[in-house]
């Protein structure tokens, strides 16, 4: 991975319609009109299953089940995908940037990547704790679908040389506490599985 | 020391700028005129860009905010940099696009939970960015947003890192912006109202910063509108004259 990693919250429909009586009141003003994007900086990656460290006084986090999509030199087309499960303390609203609550180090584990394939606009991401199924959602209720989001993006920055792009944060995504597994499943692509731990301190 | 990022004889090579700034030196000796250099942003790839919102007080006071209580910071990418002498796009609808002078602090050691008293120790050198602002395209969400402050080759940088070792003390720099040689910001790193080393201690606090990071800090009182074709000149005293043109795109 040489490139810098993105995602964009408030592109689930279920959400949006949740939130739009908040749209119109302070702090937004209005609904957003271009996506709404965040990073996450390098040292929040891990693969193959490494735990996420929690930091003592936080007991649980949110634990978002997405796609992550790579791009490589052709500007705004994926070639791969991964399973990705991005972590953050929750937060009251989508007012400033939640750069502390989403940054933590390791904590977005990614899965293994597979070759990019158009059907994944319709993936179902199936969300055990524990080995409990505890959500699903499916693509379909993105707000912007994959190619709509990366073309909007396209307007003002471009994916390419090794970015990554999360397409999309359920707004019902599962609390997990520490001391517990996390899986992703979803047809076509490797699972993703860790655990939600307590960070160690020197 | 300085050190700057150029693009020389096919590949992105870092090279150390001369006493006098008028010659770079390549790592096998090779001098090159800086008047003849293709600056690129002296930035370490795979580095995490911070930058601060809000954090000169008389700036946040002229946007009609009051000044936050924790820093306000955002992520930026590496493709939103551009280097000395490059060329920055100005959206035929961004009339209020306005440049911002800021000094920028590089970490040359790891950092994780480093209190303020430690911070510098843990800052290789400093040097200056202009991060535009284009207010049409904010939005209360995420804000300052990534159609701000993310948009490709729209945060000028450079045009060299000097070592920490040359500024002793980073809150007490001159920081001047001038479109077409009129002075637009005039202001001093201290007024900030995170200093450098709380922000290090306040990041460091919850993710590990590694060399090569960077941290914008924030610009000054002084907010003026740039037409296309506009000559912007940032200058952190002590660190560099950064310079930029706007250009005109749809």
């Amino acid at each position: 991975m040489g490139g810098t990693v993105y995602g964009v919250v408030l592109n689930d429909r279920v959400e949006r319609e949740a939130l739009a009586p908040a749209f119109g009141a302070k702090p937004y003003a209005a609904p957003p009109v271009a996506p709404v994007v965040y990073l996450k900086p390098r040292g929040c990656v891990t693969t193959g299953g490494a735990p996420v460290p929690v930091p003592a006084g936080l007991d649980a986090v949110q634990a978002n089940p997405t796609i992550a999509l790579l791009f490589d030199s052709r500007p705004g087309v994926p070639v791969a995908a991964a399973l990705a499960l991005d972590i953050c303390e929750p937060h009251p609203d989508y007012y400033r940037p939640a750069i502390r609550q989403r940054c933590r180090d390791g904590f977005l584990p990614l899965g293994g990547f597979a070759a990019f394939d158009p059907a994944l606009a319709a993936a179902e991401i199936e969300t055990r704790v524990d080995g409990a199924v505890v959500h699903r959602w499916s693509l379909t209720r993105l707000v912007r679908d994959p190619a709509t989001l990366i073309a909007d993006l396209a307007g003002f920055m471009t994916l390419s040389d090794g970015d990554i792009l999360m397409v999309g944060l359920p707004g019902d995504a599962p609390l997990v506490g520490v001391g517990q597994s996390v899986a992703l499943a979803a047809a076509g692509l490797p699972p993703l599985a860790t655990r939600i731990e307590r960070e160690q301190t020197a | 020391m300085k050190r700057a990022r150029i693009f020389h004889r096919g590949h992105a090579c870092w090279v150390t700028v001369s006493a006098d700034e008028q010659t770079l030196h390549t790592a096998d000796g090779e001098a090159i005129a800086a008047a003849d250099a293709h600056w690129l942003p002296p930035v370490t790839p795979g580095a995490t860009i911070f930058g601060l919102g809000l954090n000169y007080a008389d700036h946040s006071a002229e946007l009609g905010f009051k000044a936050p209580a924790e820093p306000l910071v955002f992520l930026k990418g590496p493709a939103s940099l551009v280097g000395h002498r490059g060329v920055t796009p100005r959206p035929a609808d961004a009339n209020q696009m306005h440049p911002e002078c800021e000094l920028v602090a590089v970490i040359g050691r790891p950092a994780r939970r480093v209190s303020r008293a430690d911070a510098l120790g843990h800052v290789a050198g400093y040097t200056v960015a202009c991060d535009y602002a284009i207010r049409e395209y904010l939005e209360n969400y995420y804000r300052p947003n990534a159609r701000v402050k993310n948009r490709d080759a729209t945060t000028p940088l450079g045009p060299w890192i000097v070592d920490a070792a040359a500024i002793p003390d980073p809150q007490r720099l001159a920081l001047t912006t001038t479109v077409n040689g009129r002075t637009v910001q005039d202001g001093s790193t201290a007024d900030m109202v995170f200093d450098v080393a709380t922000l290090i201690e306040y990041l460091s606090g919850f993710m590990t910063l590694m060399p090569g990071d960077m941290i914008l800090t924030g610009t000054p009182h002084g907010v003026h509108f740039v037409a296309a074709g506009d000559e912007v000149v940032c200058t952190v005293e002590g660190v560099g004259r950064l310079v930029n043109r706007t250009v005109a795109t749809r």
